[in-house]
């Protein structure tokens, strides 16, 4: 059973459970939609991740008494088996991915550490379907898990301070695609050419917490072909 | 029509377009953003009986100079910086008149750390996301998603209203920014039952300090300790004002520009009130935390808001 716990004046934090799982993150996909749709306007924000979701609810509307007893009812509602047919819960994603050398500078460094051939990673990497377990850090920045024990590393010792947009990386037990150049400290393995987030586009981001991913490997030239289309 | 404003001539270390900030878009992980100090941004619009989510001007430790380009209205609020109009001292927390050609200079900041420059019908400014909030680090509201550089023009419409002259803010709203102590007030939450207590009397007991490295994501404090039972936790939601302790014990305050996200445990939540005042006052200040109960802070915040209309 969740448990619901103030998180400020006008916020509460709804935990699912203690530990990160498949299972638990659809759940929460699921929950964050019958929440949205049936507290309306009395959500000012929602954000799932990892375990909980916070709920920023509008102190003019209702107090937190009534907060809670909404939400309450809500999550009697039970999961469907099924979970993918929620409208946009747990949607399936997939996304190209060149593993090519020339736009994964960290591929060879981390066949070395691993002792994995770059096949090997490519194929490990691709062959899994993952989660979004979070978004943050930048927007539309999903952390994706759970990566395939042979390939976690550490992040970087020296983050780089500019990752080129669209990197696919890896750290711990995530695998994230960089939606915007920013500065990072996990390991760039490849490149994908699908814009994740795009302020002129409806929904803005690819991926929504809850959502499974799958990757899927390009050539080079595959690549270039469609960044220069734009997908 | 030609568009017109105030042309910006001197910027300022950091002056930013914001409204009240940026909602339902944390789950894509777009912070909040908005005016830092809420108080003095409200009666700025107040003064002018503008919408309190009009875009307005946060100017960070003074130094901007603008020129006019159409006659209009203007409110001055929040840190004093020897605000001045074609060189002649003009005082804070009220409404003044400005026409084509005047020069409104903002000198270096003497209380406080923000002030702030409404207009009569707000800064005209194509919203991102529901909201024209500057977040330099996503690149998101404002101008170009970036703070005020100079040659920049900040349209406005031109006023006609002139029954607002002589309007100012009464001096009992008009707060302390050198307070001798901040008191801020804490409502339990998040991870509070993970501290022993002793750990939540020493941080309730305590004289914190403001560092200098704090900004619009969080305000860093520097004193005794505070040791969680938890060292980390799995990363969640982060509210508006929570403080967060990370590994070294010294707490950090979320404030409008902070991460979605993160994985300290957090003792609490500051009201917000409270973090509107915190937002003005400078390194070095002390504060001290106590607690308030969840029904006194949602009374007092619901005041706030009736008060200007929100």
């Amino acid at each position: 059973m969740a448990e619901i716990r103030t998180a400020g004046v006008d916020s509460i934090i709804v935990y699912f459970g203690d530990q990160p799982s498949e299972r638990l993150i659809a759940e929460i996909g699921f929950y964050s939609h019958k929440l949205q749709q049936a507290l309306g306007s009395r959500v000012v924000d929602l954000v799932p991740s990892y375990t909980s979701i916070l709920i920023h609810y509008d102190l003019m509307q209702l107090g937190e008494a009534e907060i809670r007893q909404r939400v309450v009812r809500v999550l009697e509602t039970q999961v469907p088996d099924e979970l993918r047919c929620a409208s946009r819960g747990g949607q399936q994603v997939e996304l190209p991915v060149c593993y090519d050398l020339s736009v994964a500078p960290d591929l060879q460094m981390l066949s070395e550490q691993t002792g994995l051939t770059i096949d090997e990673i490519v194929r490990i990497h691709s062959q899994k379907t993952y989660r979004v377990f979070a978004i943050g850090f930048s927007p539309g920045f999903g952390y994706l898990g759970e990566l395939d024990a042979r390939l976690r590393v550490p992040r970087l010792a020296t983050p780089r301070t500019e990752v080129p947009a669209g990197s696919v990386a890896i750290a711990e037990q995530s695998t994230a695609v960089y939606p915007q150049s920013t500065p990072g400290g996990w390991w760039l393995i490849g490149r994908c050419p699908v814009p994740m987030f795009d302020k002129r586009r409806e929904p803005q981001s690819v991926i929504e917490v809850g959502d499974e991913v799958r990757f899927y490997p390009i050539s080079l030239a595959e690549f270039n072909r469609l960044k220069q289309t734009g997908c | 029509m030609q568009a017109l404003g105030f042309t910006v001539i001197k910027a300022g270390a950091l002056s930013l377009l914001q409204d009240r900030g940026r909602f339902g878009y944390q789950n894509l992980g777009l912070t909040s953003g908005g005016a830092m100090d809420e108080h003095a941004a409200c009666w700025a619009n107040h003064l002018l009986k503008n919408h309190p989510d009009d875009a307005l001007l946060e100017i960070t430790f003074g130094n901007v100079e603008l020129e006019a380009q159409l006659p209009g209205l203007v409110a001055v609020t929040g840190a004093s910086c020897g605000f001045s109009i074609n060189g002649e001292d003009r005082e804070n927390w009220s409404v003044h008149e400005v026409c084509p050609g005047d020069r409104l200079h903002f000198g270096w900041m003497r209380e406080g750390t923000r002030t702030y420059l409404a207009v009569v019908g707000g800064f005209q400014v194509a919203p991102e996301f529901s909201s024209v909030s500057t977040v330099v680090r996503e690149s998101v509201g404002g101008i170009a998603g970036r703070a005020v550089a100079v040659g920049d023009l900040l349209m406005y419409p031109e006023a006609d209203s002139t029954d607002l002259q002589h309007a100012s803010v009464p001096f009992r709203f008009r707060p302390d920014y050198n307070p001798s102590a901040l008191h801020l007030r804490v409502i339990a939450g998040y991870q509070y039952a993970a501290f022993s207590e002793d750990e939540r009397d020493r941080f309730f007991s305590s004289i914190y300090k403001v560092r200098p490295e704090s900004d619009r994501m969080g305000y860093r404090l520097a004193g005794p300790s505070v040791e969680p039972a938890l060292k980390g936790i799995y990363s969640e939601g982060i509210a508006f004002g929570a403080v967060q302790i990370p590994a070294d014990g010294q707490p950090i305050i979320l404030m409008k520009d902070r991460q979605t996200i993160g994985g300290y445990p957090k003792i609490g939540t500051v009201l917000p009130l409270d973090l509107f005042h915190l937002s003005q006052c400078r390194a070095g200040t002390e504060v001290i935390f106590k607690l308030i109960e969840l029904d006194e802070a949602q009374r007092l915040m619901r005041d706030f808001y009736r008060f200007f209309g929100i």
